[in-house]
């Protein structure tokens, strides 16, 4: 440590006591919590209410994430950045105001793709900027040429971009944006409804933290910001420094880039070293013409959720456990785009990140990790309801079955982690609100990984339509399964079939718009977790029972474990 | 000359208060629970406390307990076969991949696996048949397969069976004839149909629900039986009541064919006592906190009535019941405080009653909030009621020890420990409050448990709030608010319709049949006022999430019209989120209650030590409004009669809490007996 590094420390300490920061800690927690009661129960579309598909944080005034909203961690990640962008933009004119709601899903900011909204609010106090909250959240609808797209070919097809534009300036709504906004939509009410939720949850959680530094003040609030941080990145580091330093590799396949199926295999490297942790994708393939490119904000949020599983046991993420983590990327790959490369599926590369360095990382300590996960599958339907009504709805996540680790059998199907604060759907209520009948959502038997310890079953899921629809398709892992270690076998890979009433099936990876006539039925068979430990050295009695029990067929179980017959 | 006996069970105590319904006499008392054995210890503290005059004159036994809680938490429950539509069979296990609970637990959790299911997967089976979304019948039900399952059952030795078919709420024929088809083919043990235990859309909370209703059954319902046969042959005569998670109370023979709904019904009797409390003192807002030795629990109450969710979750599992909405985190008397990198943490690991706080010499080392209060004087003992000597100095050590980590002196560090459990407890407070747009400012806190009151002064300080009430029998108020429960016996459906004049049509009907179903289930024969009252759970078309609005009836009929209903659910709307819109309303749910009030029991009457002639005598504490030691009156707390006026700082003793009432706050004694104190600083 260095002599400034350590003065500064010493006059942080003088500004604040432990104990007051530790208060201020909750209080930052709390200030996000409530953040997140009020977007969930003021929502308008499902995605965001109940699946939870949205995520959100508090800011300081130099772009910091104080706590985060318990849903989306891969979201949160990048959402410092698009704050920063957003300040720097109106910092050369007008500035921000009190009052000023910023709305911008541009993703070469966001992270993501243009249906993920980000609201964003600064904060005053006393006519001084001091903080911000932000929400990023799913969005049904932005005007793209279907209402999801896999086979765009650039950014300007996958609905309206918003740059980070002023939706209220000083309180006012700026009705000329607002109706250009909701003109750009198919299913405007949905769009206003989860705007208005997203701007209310974020001054609610803008309240909440005023109320906080206004009590502490603003001089001491900041200085246990950086004792908060500083005691994050320590345990981050703590963490980095249990694992053995070297350098891991992990190789990983994208399959499809979404115009066609192309396999992409990508290199990442890891480099763990002095309580630090380098990430380098330079590998990864060039930008594709397909809708497959990440934004490099978007993967230093992978990367940051990758690493927090690592170090977090209880509490929030904060910008503290971010400080070890570097990534580098190659500009112009996959990992990297350059608008206006498209970004429509970004988030599936994504995840696939996560797993490249969770199996980078289990190299270094197996019994740190579990294997790999199934991938979510993701489908969207659209058409016109009995009363020719315009309709949209998704089916985010069918799958998720979770890998053996070395404590056991891979459990009942999980979210990522990526995505761990989202829920599946529940049927009765698709069912209550679209033209479909759910006719299966059960264990697939035969389809988990074999091995000492088993992965998670997948799920067959087939639904019916009962009138027309139009379906866009989102499948990844649909040859490469998810990894398994130590030497145990691989579960099975996603697959998506569509049965036309005449009997004839199509398989489907990535489809856009595709015409889902009335009686049709689409069937999603999604991926088993991988297991742990090789197949011989399962006790006879846990093939025994996993038979009896259904998780394996008879003939399955002599397939995989002839040791137990 | 009747009697009324309260009896709670908690985790480590059992608590007993008996209500002289004449003269107003109250007798408590308290006894160790015996998780193994839990009819034997009430059975135990009742005889140990009163004679059995007192039992026979009973006219209301009063009960709230665990048993319910253990038997999932230990899973100990029965085992259950589940049918479910064909294709659902594993419902309970998709558990709609859920990894982040209600409390936000397990978000990075990489490790994280699911709970093993309540019924193993051999034992779920699905059935052939199908109703769609609006009740038509899509396939009729297989009844061959329903035969099939009964064998299975029998050969498997299930001793109950839960049924949930999809969309059941819309159309529960196929639930009712599966549970026909498995009588006919000899299944004799219990059956829960999903409509009947919830009603309510959600197909794996609703199996969830039903599920946990089965599991539980055989342990509360033979619980149930062993209690009340043990006191009928104590000559008991009257009533045997038992609290739900509601709020209210059910006849022990309707509570052994719902069992769910008593599973949570643990913190929720100090709620009722605080509601009763609200009106006696007209309290618009009020917020309770009842402090134990792990945990902390609040809960808002409006107009006196406690706020009521609809659906939570316990150990994971959600339950669709009516739920007095009562928030806990792990911030109590045993929580340990530690050193994080340069942080405090207090809990929400806790020493519990083994090795306990410190001070109590028992082996603890960590110091907890006992001994940071012990060390600031706060709780002005040496001794605790039960003979217990307190190591103050062993207290002062483990501080000494935690302070040096942090660069702060013992004392220091006592205060942070207080300060931080005072805020863990102050943020679930302003969350529960400011979820339905309530400012905690204006409300008062009623603290009670044996830690509340310590810690009341603290609270109201630091969530700005300027009045504490902290009732009668403080330490065993749980008990107390048994007793002047009313019984609320409920039913809902979701039917998904329109708030409009078809809707209110549609709604009205379905207010019948369910009052119809309240009046089939196994009741008691009460005395009492009996109410009907209806409430919807409405929203805006697309939201999802419900705001419960209750409905006028007249004879049975809604008396109010659609325009009436939406405008009140636009101003609590706006009331709970700060803006409405105008657009059309949606009916969610409708549920129907009927509420029978016992007969008004008198007033307790408070036997009053004459404390007049007594020098005051002094303590010296630590005061965090002076900011530095100060002297502090010391009270008993019998020696305060109606009327009574006090002034911080002061502690008031008694013999199952102290009340630490710091400087600036100022007091009087209600007719109730209940402190209020008032902050002359705010």
């Amino acid at each position: 440590m260095d002599a400034t590094t350590e003065s500064a420390q010493l006059d942080r300490a003088a500004a604040v006591d432990p104990v007051t920061a530790s208060i201020i800690r909750h209080g930052l927690d709390a200030a996000a919590d409530q953040m997140l009661v009020t977007l969930k129960r003021t929502a308008f579309s499902p995605i965001i209410y109940d699946v939870l598909d949205g995520g959100g944080a508090l800011y300081d005034r130099r772009f910091r994430m104080l706590s985060q909203i318990q849903t989306l961690p891969m979201f949160t990640g990048s959402l410092g950045f698009c704050v920063q962008a957003t300040f720097e933009h109106y910092a050369t004119g007008e500035g921000l105001q009190d009052g000023d709601v910023i709305v911008v899903n541009d993703p070469y900011l966001t992270g993501t793709h243009q249906w993920d909204v980000a609201v964003i609010v600064p904060g005053f106090l006393d006519g001084e900027l001091v903080a911000y909250a932000a929400i990023k959240a799913h969005q049904l609808d932005v005007g793209a040429l279907a209402p999801f797209v896999s086979n765009s070919t650039d950014l300007f097809q996958e609905g309206t971009i918003y740059p980070g534009v002023k939706l209220f300036k000083a309180g006012r709504r700026d009705d000329d944006l607002y109706r250009t906004i909701l003109s750009n939509t198919r299913l405007p009410e949905s769009a206003a409804g989860d705007l208005s939720a997203q701007a209310g949850a974020c001054r609610a959680g803008l309240r909440a933290l005023l109320e906080l530094i206004e009590r502490y003040g603003l001089e001491q609030f900041e200085s246990a910001v950086e004792v908060i941080l500083d005691a994050s990145e320590a345990k981050m580091r703590e963490r980095l420094a249990e694992l053995p330093p070297g350098h891991y590799t992990s190789t990983m396949v994208h399959e499809h880039n979404g115009l066609e199926q192309v396999m992409l295999p990508f290199e990442v490297a890891v480099e763990i070293a002095d309580g630090a942790i380098t990430i380098d994708v330079t590998d990864a393939p060039p930008a594709q013409p397909g809708p497959v490119n990440s934004p490099r904000v978007g993967v230093i949020s992978a990367m940051r959720c990758a690493m927090m599983a690592l170090a977090i046991d209880d509490g929030r993420a904060n910008e503290g456990y971010f400080r070890p983590l570097q990534l580098r990327t190659r500009p112009g790959s996959m990992f990297d785009p350059q608008r206006p490369a498209p970004c429509a599926l970004a988030s599936y590369p994504m995840y696939i990140l996560i797993e490249a360095i969770n199996e980078a990382i289990a190299q270094a300590r197996p019994e740190h990790m579990p294997g790999g996960y199934d991938m979510c599958v993701s489908l969207v339907m659209w058409g016109l309801d009995a009363a020719g009504s315009f309709w949209a709805d998704s089916i985010n996540v069918v799958g998720g079955a979770p890998a053996a680790a070395a404590y056991g059998d891979g459990g009942g199907p999980l979210m990522p982690i990526g995505i761990s604060g989202l829920r599946g759907m529940s049927w009765e209520v698709w069912e209550a609100k679209t033209p479909m009948v759910v006719e299966q959502a059960d264990y697939a038997p035969d389809s988990a990984g074999a091995g000492r310890f088993r992965g998670g079953p997948g799920i067959d899921f087939v639904v019916t339509a009962l009138r027309d629809m139009e379906l866009t398709v989102v499948n990844e892992r649909s040859q490469v399964p998810p990894f398994a270690l130590a030497g145990g076998d691989t579960g099975r890979c996603n697959q998506v079939l569509v049965h036309a009433p005449d009997g004839t099936v199509e398989q489907h990876t990535k489809v856009t718009g595709l015409h889902v006539p009335e009686g049709a039925r689409i069937e999603v068979r999604t991926g088993g977790g991988a297991a742990f430990g090789p197949p011989e050295q399962r006790p006879a009695d846990e093939v025994r029972a996993d038979v009896d029990a259904g998780y394996l067929t008879e003939a399955g179980a002599r397939a995989r474990y002839p040791h137990a017959f | 000359m009747a009697t009324r006996i309260g009896i709670d069970v908690g985790g480590t105590f059992t608590d007993l208060i008996v209500l002289d319904e004449e003269s107003g006499e109250i007798t408590v008392g308290k006894g160790p629970s015996n998780p193994a054995a839990v009819d034997q210890a009430v059975q135990g503290v009742l005889a140990a406390t009163v004679d059995r005059s007192a039992v026979e004159r009973a006219g209301y036994f009063l009960h709230g307990t665990t048993v319910g809680l253990n038997a999932l938490l230990e899973r100990k429950g029965a085992r259950v076969g589940l049918l479910t539509t064909e294709g659902f069979r594993d419902v309970l296990e998709i558990r709609r991949l859920i990894r982040v609970d209600e409390r936000g637990e397990h978000m990075w959790d990489r490790l994280f696996r699911t709970p093993e299911p309540l019924v193993s997967r051999s034992l779920r089976l699905g059935i052939r048949e199908r109703v769609l979304a609006d009740g038509t019948v899509r396939q009729p039900l297989d009844r061959a397969g329903v035969v099939e399952a009964a064998s299975t059952f029998a050969r498997e030795d299930v001793e109950c069976v839960a049924i949930m078919f999809i969309n059941s709420h819309a159309n529960p024929e196929h639930e009712l004839e599966a549970a026909e088809v498995l009588r006919e083919a000899g299944f004799a043990g219990p059956v829960s149909l999903s409509h009947l235990v919830s009603g309510q859309y959600r197909e794996y909370e609703r199996a969830s629900t039903t599920v946990v209703d089965a599991y539980v059954r055989p342990a509360v319902s033979g619980y149930l039986e062993r209690l009340e046969s043990g006191l009928r042959q104590e000559a008991f005569a009257g009533e045997c009541l038992i609290t739900t998670s509601a709020g209210g109370c059910l006849s022990f023979a309707e509570a052994r064919s719902r069992p769910f709904e008593t599973a949570m019904s643990g913190p929720v009797a100090g709620a009722v006592g605080a509601s009763k409390l609200c009106a006696q003192l007209r309290l618009p807002l009020a917020i309770t906190a009842d402090v134990g030795g792990t945990s902390f629990d609040t809960c808002l109450l409006v107009d006196g009535r406690p706020r009521v969710k609809y659906e939570g979750e316990v150990v994971g599992m959600p339950l669709q019941t009516p739920w007095v909405d009562v928030r806990s985190v792990g911030a109590g008397g045993g929580s340990i405080a530690s050193a994080d990198r340069g942080l405090l943490n207090v809990g929400p690991r806790s020493a519990g009653a083994h090795p306990g706080p410190v001070c109590y010499g028992r082996g603890g080392t960590e110091p907890t909030v006992t001994d940071a209060a012990v060390t600031l004087g706060m709780l002005a003992r040496d001794t605790l009621a039960s003979g217990l000597k307190l190591d103050i100095e062993a207290a002062a050590a483990a501080l000494a020890r935690l302070g040096e980590q942090l660069g702060l002196d013992p004392e220091q560090a006592a205060r942070g420990v207080l300060r931080v459990a005072g805020a863990t407890m102050a943020g679930a407070i302003r969350a529960v409050s400011i979820e339905v747009g309530e400012d905690p400012r204006s409300a008062a806190l009623i603290a009670y448990g044996g830690a509340g009151p310590l810690f009341a002064s603290l609270l109201a300080r630091e969530l700005g709030i300027r009045t504490i009430v902290i009732p009668n029998y403080a330490g065993n108020f749980s008990a107390w608010g048994l007793l002047e429960q009313d019984v609320v016996r409920s039913a809902a459906l979701t039917i998904v319709s329109r708030l409009d004049d078809g809707g209110l049509v549609r709604a009205e009907r379905v207010i019948e049949q369910l009052f119809e179903q309240l009046d089939s289930r196994a009741q008691a024969n009460l005395q009492g006022t009996v109410t009907h009252e209806a409430e919807f759970d409405l929203r805006y078309p697309g939201q999802e999430y419900t705001l419960t609005v209750p409905v006028t009836l007249a004879d049975g009929r809604i008396a109010e019209s659609p325009q009436e209903i939406a405008g009140r659910f636009a101003d609590l709307y706006e009331r709970t989120y700060g803006h409405r819109f105008d657009v059309d309303v949606d009916i969610l749910s409708v549920r129907a209650v009927e509420r029978t009030a016992l007969p008004h029991a008198a007033r307790p009457r408070h036997s009053i030590v004459d404390g007049a002639g007594r020098a005051p005598r002094i303590a010296r504490a630590y005061s965090f409004a002076e900011e530095k030691w100060c002297e502090f009156e010391l009270i008993a707390r019998e020696s305060l009669a109606p009327g009574a006026q006090f002034a911080g700082p002061a502690i008031v003793m008694e013999a199952t809490t102290t009340s630490y009432i710091d400087a600036g706050l100022s007091g009087t004694v209600h007719d109730s007996g209940a402190l209020i104190l008032t902050d002359t600083l705010a």
